[in-house]
């Protein structure tokens, strides 16, 4: 078994924030008018509300195995051979999100500032830092997250006030013109956006809260805090660009940003796209960090030291990042994350909740 | 070795012991028709103590014992003569009275010290004006009497194979964690070296992370400041030879905190401590900002600011990083020489750093004025960092941050602010972790403000391990 040192509930709520948060801060309300329209932010704030369903399922299932982390009770469910393989799909999945992840912020990057630098040395010096923090343990990153939570909190200020130059509520009425189908899409798209709360899979057991309740509590509270962040950046961009500028427009947050003028400071959209390097590598270090602890767990006792993982990782993602350039096939990957990771952080964990009522083992432990 | 009761054979050991020292003296007399012999280091002892306090009691009362004679208090018996020998290294005279198998070890050793003075490093206005010394003894003196508590302990450890030097570890038995005096006992014991350079030596020894440029631990002259740190159930580590103690384990914040802050009114300390933290932030960040803004993402500022940022490079020909690091290292250059410089000569460094190469360096078209305000800047923030250690460490930080925003802008100034962040959040002293983010109210009480004293009722968790309670009712009276 590999050690891991406990974190608090408050910690919890940072670490579950921070995972969540992502591109999708800047990209989000684009993404989600393409599909659902006017009722993006309805599509959001319903997403959320499934986000939360998950979180619920993995806490009833954490619940039941409440002193092993998923890598380490998918094998007690499924037995040894197919919880490897659900182990190595974990793997793959989390270094595939934090590739995407990287890549799509590098991106946006490399289309508002670095017009002329090549992609690579801007991924590698990502990746450097991602790397640098994942191979830290689970508190370590916790408290890493905890210093970097500044960031989105004054995006989010930032963001809110930044709607005062003419919110026209009429954007977003009438509600539901073309009925739910649309919202239904937008739901699926913006469901990615949520991901992240699935370390809870992992963290389950390194919790220090008084009750299981109490545990719930925290993914909400960090969960809702999502909602509240993303419902009001995709409030504030559908109320002050309409439909049609929104759809061409892939990051309208930034847009909105450069309304700011201050005497001394004029390029607040720079410094967020910049600062959003700390939202992004919060995400995708916790990514590394669970694909490197779902290697390790391969095996029963260990597989590798987790810092050669997540090094390995690193090196993987950076040579991948050479295939993947252009901005349509990071949009088609995405896509098909966006599918797997319904598969990843929805499917999987239900299957295995069925499995392991089925077989009714954990249950004695519990 | 044991000394026969003859008066020769423990001459000859010391002859042979000390053959080569000629500072080593064996003096033989006889009182009262019995042989005395006396063994010393005439650079270690005091003449006269000798004389008032051996010779002349043992002439008037030749027949008495030994131990009822002499008048000294650090009295000691020994039948080995290789403790005797180590005595004799420690500046005590070894007496050995004829017919008797046993040595006397008095303790008459010549203290040259330089009286207490003000602290030099670490200067504040309001606030005791004490510093340590380099004898352990007086600092341990200074420290008992600042701490008036049976709960106040010293504990004394010899490191050093050749040069046996006292260290004395201190703590208050019932705040100190128990788990980091063991640790710190286990470490110490476990130095094996030829000699100890304090307070150097230790902190290398004794510190987890190999490689890191942030100080792991806190090194001050101010009895005042190491009391405070004990209250927080802090160790202490002192040494003989040095005027510095070592306070451990500290935290990040540790190093921003001033005796001051607790002389002042609450308001004013806090904001003296945001004002060292920002400044920390300026020391890493401000030379990088300028080449980033300069070069790469101008239009962070507005327009107007940028003009004149522009002007004032017009005729430069260098490029902005290689001007902001030239002139990082200047002021490193000037900060040396000010350090080395010969106290007389040092106006000097004022002539030649503030005019010739503040003045002359912008008329010659070379920096521009506002790299020069920019680097004085720097340099003024990095100094308001109380701790020695962790201004030089924050100053030497700016170099790789300069040389990431040249190359990457502002996104690298970011990126390589997130590599300090994680670093910080990676380490641990003794144990415990290093930098907690302030987070929550209870985290920032003393660490990003200084809260008023009556907020402060709890010690910290981390050290604090025993009793907790600072203060039960302060304040009671204006109920």
């Amino acid at each position: 078994m590999m050690k891991e040192g406990t974190i608090s509930g408050r910690q919890l709520i940072t670490l579950i924030i921070m995972a969540q948060l992502g591109t999708e801060v800047i990209s989000l309300p684009h993404a989600a008018a393409l599909h659902a329209g006017r009722d993006s932010w309805l599509a959001v704030l319903l997403s959320g509300l499934a986000a939360q369903i998950g979180i619920m399922l993995m806490w009833w299932l954490g619940s039941r195995y409440p002193t092993r982390n998923i890598y380490a009770y998918a094998p007690l469910i499924v037995g040894k051979p197919i919880g490897a393989v659900i182990n190595f799909a974990y793997g793959g999945y989390y270094a595939i999100s934090g590739l995407l992840v990287t890549l799509m912020y590098a991106d946006i990057l490399n289309r508002w500032l670095f017009t002329f630098t090549p992609k690579w040395p801007i991924l590698l010096m990502l990746l450097i830092v991602i790397g640098y923090a994942a191979t830290s343990s689970l508190r370590n990153l916790a408290l890493i997250s905890q210093s970097f939570l500044i960031v989105p909190i004054v995006g989010f200020v930032f963001i809110v006030f930044s709607g005062n130059q003419g919110l026209e509520i009429r954007n977003l009425l009438p509600l539901l013109t073309e009925g739910w189908n649309p919202v239904m899409k937008g739901i699926y798209i913006a469901f990615s956006a949520y991901a992240g709360y699935d370390l809870l899979l992992y963290a389950y057991p390194y919790i220090e809260t008084r009750s299981k309740k109490k545990l719930l509590l925290a993914m909400t509270i960090a969960n809702a805090c999502t909602i509240v962040l993303y419902v009001a950046v995709t409030l504030v961009c559908s109320m002050t660009l309409g439909l049609k500028q929104l759809a061409v427009i892939p990051e309208p947050i930034v847009f909105l940003l450069k309304n700011y003028r201050f005497k001394i400071l004029q390029g607040v959209d720079i410094l967020f796209i910049i600062s959003c390097a700390c939202i992004v590598s919060a995400t995708v270090f916790v990514y590394f960090f669970l694909a490197a602890r779902a290697f390790q767990h391969l095996r029963g006792r260990g597989l590798g030291k987790q810092h050669v993982w997540v090094w390995a990782i690193v090196c993987g993602c950076f040579i991948a990042s050479f295939f993947i350039s252009k901005r349509d096939s990071i949009m088609q990957y995405g896509s098909m994350q966006d599918k797997l990771s319904i598969l990843m952080i929805v499917g999987l964990p239900v299957i295995l909740l069925m499995i392991s009522g089925l077989r009714g083992t954990g249950r004695s432990r519990a | 070795m044991k000394p026969s009761a003859s008066i020769e054979a423990p001459e000859q050991y010391f002859e042979r012991m000390f053959a080569n020292q000629s500072d080593f003296q064996s003096k033989r007399l006889v009182i009262g028709g019995i042989a005395y012999a006396l063994y010393y280091l005439e650079t270690m002892i005091d003449p006269s103590q000798v004389q008032d306090y051996i010779l002349r009691p043992l002439l008037l009362r030749p027949q008495d014992a030994v131990h009822d004679v002499v008048s000294i208090l650090d009295y000691a018996e020994t039948e080995q003569l290789e403790e005797a020998s180590q005595a004799v290294m420690n500046g005590k005279v070894v007496l050995h009275r004829g017919k008797e198998s046993r040595l006397y070890l008095l303790g008459v050793d010549l203290k040259k010290e330089r009286s207490i003075n003000i602290p030099i490093n670490e200067r504040v206005l309001r606030g005791s004006n004490e510093a340590f010394i380099e004898s352990l003894d007086t600092n341990l003196n200074l420290m008992r009497k600042l701490i008036n508590s049976t709960e106040f302990v010293i504990k004394q450890y010899t490191l050093g194979r050749l040069s046996q030097t006292k260290i004395a570890v201190m703590y208050m038995k019932s705040i100190a964690k128990p788990e980091i005096v063991e640790e710190l006992d286990k470490r110490l014991n476990s130095i094996d070296i030829d000699y100890v350079e304090a307070p150097g030596f230790i902190d290398e020894l004794i510190q987890e992370k190999k490689s890191s440029l942030f100080p792991q631990m806190l090194i001050t002259e101010r009895p005042d400041r190491a009391r405070a740190y004990l209250m927080e159930g802090k160790v202490v580590i002192a040494a003989t030879g040095s005027p510095d103690i070592i306070i451990l384990p500290v935290s990040f914040w540790s190093f921003f905190q001033s005796p001051e802050d607790y002389q002042i009114s609450w308001m004013l300390g806090s904001l003296l401590r945001f004002l060292r933290i920002c400044c920390f932030f300026i020391t890493i960040a401000l030379p990088a900002f300028y080449v980033s803004v300069s070069s790469f993402n101008p239009e962070l500022l507005p327009s107007a600011f940028v003009h004149t940022l522009q002007s004032s490079l017009k005729y430069i020909t260098l490029p902005p990083v290689i001007e902001a690091l030239s002139m990082i290292l200047l002021l490193e250059i000037l900060r040396e020489a000010t350090v080395r410089l010969a106290s007389p000569v040092a106006q000097t460094i004022g002539v030649v750093g503030g005019i010739v190469i503040g003045t002359v360096v912008v008329q010659a078209n070379l920096v521009s004025t506002t790299m020069v305000i920019v680097a004085a800047l720097t340099g003024l923030a990095s100094f308001i960092i109380p701790s020695y250690e962790m201004s030089s460490a924050v100053r030497l930080l700016s170099y790789p941050a300069i040389l990431l925003s040249s190359f990457f802008g502002l996104f690298g100034l970011v990126c390589f602010l997130m590599l300090i962040i994680i670093h910080l959040c990676r380490m641990h002293t003794m144990g415990l972790p290093y930098y907690k983010p302030p987070f929550g109210l209870s985290d920032v009480k003393d660490t990003l403000f200084r809260l008023p004293l009556w907020t402060l009722r709890k010690r910290p968790t981390g050290t604090a391990a025993g009793d907790q309670t600072r203060m039960r009712n302060p304040r009671s009276w204006k109920r």
